[in-house]
This record gives structure tokens, sequence and C-alpha cells, in this order.
């Protein structure tokens, strides 16, 4: 992140969004094999512009949770609304980056893809542009506009997908895993850009980790799931969140360390 | 995945995975075993072990390669046409059998892989006529649409389009959730799904079922031209057996072999150009 990043500050930042109210929710799947319950009863309250980390063991239902919350997947009890509409499909109010860049769409320049929503929703070739260029230049990425994706690194793929659901505008970003698949010093450098991100947009997040790091160092609230089916067990803010430390740097402060100690003890409880 | 599509889809896999440094002797192999056995062709035919009716020298072969593009009196080329026109006419109905299923194919794959009762109902006749050998039902189609061209390209369109529309299938069925999912979270509408994300995603699947359509046309329609198939490279080739012309025959074939190979070639040149991205998807 850089100055010439402030022009593009310009571009996304909206007014504050709408409060996400999750109500009894909770989700079963039903297959042939039989009936697994994934997650809840949940109710939770975000307000607009938190970051929340969301932990728990594998397989408690965090990707559950967040495929019903961009609406892939349909609560089989329960509510969320954002602000005063239920949510109930995927829109482009709640934009989604995945674990894997293969979300991205390889046949089109970087530049393209991360045109798409704005040309999905009609908007002109001039308009288009301008957007797609002000989000690449945010995440750095000016000079690799009109390569195509697959010629980019796995850290640079997943900086277009962020860019991608910026240019939309989202009121809520929603992550899974977005640098687990990643190198420890890109994904360092992404934490970094990502927490800048979302100081700069004021926008809501949830970040879906397994890092308690990544977790405490990123969130303005740090939540942790029991094992399946997944309830909050643990729901505090962190302070960290507005630091300009790098997280390796954090990783000597006594403080972050106890409360990376209290978070861990949640998830093994 | 056992169907010879789904084959043809990861046999390509494979072979894009050779490492490139392999290749050169790969190609210096293939050229060795060519000259081997055209040696020994020359050795067999050099030794008289056999009559040239039953096989004649490379040397005939060539003479009855010049007969088929000269003119000699009343004599134009062989069977009254060139070998190029011969070849020509046999492309051109592949061309647009094979055209017709390159429009209908995939339409009809689209369709069966989007919609349940579509794919009940239909499925199974694709299927059906995908198992059957192509002139098992030629006689049918001669009676219904003359012994003609038109005949010939209802042959050709029935025998491609199962494996483009089979191929379209597995396209569509393995785009990956996510990408789907990421369009719709972006506004997409199903429409827009199916047209910005489904149809280009299943496009490498959809031309390497047109690449197996058109080998499969093509063994198909030097078959059919056993009737009425003059001009044609495979009724050229029928025709010989009537004068004993060995030479011609042995001519077909290696015309007829190099074409399929040109065809296949051309066609992965094109997907190539095409879908790049194919090996990153
Ligand atoms: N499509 C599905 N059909 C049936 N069961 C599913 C499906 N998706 C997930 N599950 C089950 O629901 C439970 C929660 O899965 P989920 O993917 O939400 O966990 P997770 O917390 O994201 O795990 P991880 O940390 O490993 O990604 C698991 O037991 C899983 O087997
Ligand atoms: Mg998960």
């Amino acid at each position: 992140m850089n100055e010439a990043n402030d022009a593009a500050k310009v571009a996304g930042a909206s007014g504050s969004g709408h409060p996400l109210r999750l109500r009894a929710l909770s989700h079963t799947y039903r297959t042939e094999r039989g009936a697994t319950h994934a997650v809840g009863p949940i109710d939770l309250e975000v307000a607009p512009g938190e970051f929340l980390s969301l932990l728990g063991p594998s397989g408690c239902g965090k990707t559950t949770l967040l495929q019903i919350l961009a609406g892939f997947v349909h609560p089989s009890d329960g509510s969320v609304m954002l602000g005063d509409q239920p949510v109930s499909a995927p829109a482009a109010d709640r934009g989604v980056v995945f674990q894997q860049s293969s979300a991205l769409l390889p046949w089109r320049s970087v530049r393209q893809n991360v045109e798409l929503g704005l040309q999905l929703a009609g908007a002109n070739k001039a308009a288009r542009r301008t957007r797609a260029d002000a989000e690449l230049a945010r995440v750095g990425l000016t000079d690799f506009a009109d390569r195509p994706v697959y010629e980019l690194s796995g850290g640079m793929q997943q900086r277009v997908q962020i860019a991608r659901v910026l240019a939309n505008d989202p009121e809520l970003l929603l992550m899974d895993e977005p640098f687990g698949a990643l190198d420890a010093m890109t994904r360092e450098h992404l934490q970094g850009e990502l927490r800048h991100l979302w100081r700069t947009t004021g926008r809501t997040m949830v970040l879906i980790t397994h890092s308690v790091e990544e977790a405490v160092a990123l969130g303005s609230r740090v939540l942790v799931m029991s094992p399946r089916p997944g309830r909050i067990v643990f729901d505090q803010p962190s302070p960290f969140a507005n630091s300009d430390r790098p997280l390796s740097v954090m990783l000597d402060d006594p403080d972050f360390h106890e409360e990376c100690r209290r978070v861990r003890s949640a998830i093994e409880h | 995945m056992s169907t010879p599509v789904a084959v043809a889809i990861e046999e390509d896999e494979q072979a894009n995975a050779m490492p490139t440094r392999h290749r050169g002797r790969t190609f210096a192999l293939r050229l060795l075993s060519l000259g081997v056995v055209f040696g020994l062709w020359w050795l067999l035919t050099a030794l008289k072990i056999w009559s040239p009716l039953i096989l004649p020298a490379p040397s005939a072969v060539w003479r009855a390669f010049v007969q088929s593009v000269t003119t000699d009196g009343p004599r134009r080329g062989l069977a009254g046409y060139y070998l190029w026109e011969h070849l020509w006419a046999s492309l051109q109905r592949i061309l647009k059998g094979v055209g017709y299923a390159i429009i209908v194919g995939p339409l009809l794959g689209l369709a069966l892989a989007s919609f349940r009762w579509v794919r009940i109902v239909v499925e199974p006749w694709v299927g059906f006529l995908r198992a059957l050998p192509p002139l098992g039902y030629f006689s049918l189609l001669i009676i219904w649409f003359g012994i003609d061209d038109t005949s010939k390209i209802w042959l050709l369109f029935l025998a491609a389009f199962p494996p483009i529309t089979i191929a379209t299938i597995v396209g569509v069925e393995r785009v990956r959730t996510d990408r789907l999912n990421g369009a719709r979270s972006l506004g997409a509408s199903r429409l827009q799904v199916i047209r910005h994300i489904t149809l280009p995603s299943a496009l490498p699947d959809v031309l390497t079922g047109i690449r197996v359509a058109f080998g499969f046309a093509w063994t198909t329609i030097v078959a059919a031209e056993t009737a009425n198939g003059i001009p044609g490279i495979g009724g050229l080739a029928w025709a010989t057996k009537k004068e004993n012309r060995t030479d011609v025959a042995i001519l077909c074939v290696i015309v007829i072999g190099i074409t399929a190979v040109l065809i296949d070639a051309v066609l992965q040149r094109l997907e190539h150009r095409l879908v790049p991205w194919k090996h990153h998807a």
C-alpha cells in the first residue's frame, strides 16, 4: 500500500452500512447418508464497520455459516437480516473472497475480472474501467491489469479476488480462509493490506481463519465456535485491529500473546 | 468417467502434461518408425515375395498418385476426378454434417445439464444413438433421404452430435461451484451465470468433444462413401476393388490417414487459440 492508493480510497468509501442480525440460526445438511447438524443455534449481531474474525476447530461449520451469510446455503432454521432485508440468496451487497482463486475467470484479464460485477450490473465501459483501475491500484496490481489471471502468483490472484469484490461496493465482505493456501511471507503481506483496506473502506468484514494470530491481529472482534454443531463460545473485542504494527512485530508484544492464549484456550474447550 | 469422450478429455490432459524436453525425442522416434516401415515395405516388394496385386511397390503407389492428379487422354485423375476433388468432396460432407452437430450438440448438452427433466427424457436417446455404429442405420437414412449427399450428411450429423453433447454435459458439470457462487454474489442472474460463467468454463471440454466428433465422423464418412461415394476419397478407395487397383487402395489409405491427422492437428491449434487457459482452469 502506498500514496498512489489514496485516490482509490475515495472511490470505495461509502457511508455506513446496515447491521447484520442472526436469529436462532441453525443448519442441518440432509443427504442420502443422513443428516448432519453443522451449525447453530447462533444469535449474533454485527454492527456496520466491524471486522469479525471467526475461528473454530475443523468441521465446526464455519464455511457453512459463511455460505449462509452469502446466500449460497439456505438455513434450515432461523434467519439472517442485513438491515431490514432478509438474506435469502446471493446478491451484490455481500461480496465473497474464496480460498481458491479458481473462482476467478481464466479467460479474462485481471482488469476484466475486476470489472465483472459492474458489467453484470450494466455499467458502461468507461465507468467500469475507471473503477476497476482504482481497485487494482488499491491492491497494488496496476501493472498487471492486462495480464491473464493465470499468469499471476497465488497471492496476486487473491488480491484480484479482493479487488473484484471491492469494485462491487458490497456492504459486507465475506472471506473464507483467503490466505490459507499462501506461503507465510505473502500471507503476512496480504494481512497488512487487508487491515489497511478495512480501515480505508470502513466495510464490515467477516474473516474465517485457522490462525489465532491472524484472527487476533486483524479482527476488531474475535469469535470462536464450538465443535460441530458450531455455536459461538467466545466473543470478545480485540484491540489490535487498530494497531499499525505488522503482525511479525506484534508477536513480540506480551499483551498480544496473552490475548492469543485466551482465544486458543477457548478453541480447545 | 469411462465414456470415450471422458477418456479423450483425460488423455488430452495427460498428453499436455508431457515435458517439452521429451517431445523432440518422441518426434525423432516416430520418424524412425516411419522410415523402418517404408524400408520394410520396399524390401518386401523388391524381394518379390508376393505378387504386386497383393503388395504393390512404393513406386507403383507413387505412379497411382501421379495419375490421380493428372489427365492423360480420356483419363481425368482417378474415377473421373482429381485426388483433391475426391478429398474435397469428403471434406465438404464432413464439414456440413459436423457443422450442424457443432450447432446442435452444445445447445442440447447445455439443456441436458441444466434441466433435470430434459435430461431424464432425452439422455437415454443420446446414449442409444451414440452406442449404435452409424453404418447400422445408414440404410434407413438412404431410404428416407435418398442415395445422394443428404443421407450422408444426416449420417455424419447423427454420428457427430452425441460426443459433443456428452462432452458439453461433462464440461458444464465440472464448473467449479466457487466460480458459479462468486458470480452470483457479484449480482449475476441465472442467465448471466450461464452466459458469463458456465459456457466459457465448459468451452475446453466442448472443443475436445468436437475433436472426438471430427475423428469419428471421418471414419464414418469414408465407410459411408461405399454407397454412391464418387467423388469422395472413401468412394475412390471402395471403387478400386472392382479393378484390383491395390496401388490406388494404398494411396487412399495413406491420404485418408494423413487427412485425419491433419484435421486433428488443425483442431488442436484452434483449441490453443480459443482456450489458452485450458490447463489453468
Ligand atoms: N454440502 C454438504 N453436505 C453435507 N454435509 C456437509 C456439506 N458441507 C459441509 N458439511 C458438513 O458440515 C459440517 C461443517 O462443515 P464446514 O465446511 O462448514 O466446516 P468448517 O468449519 O468450514 O471446516 P474447515 O475448518 O475444515 O473448513 C462438516 O461436518 C461437514 O462434513
Ligand atoms: Mg471451511
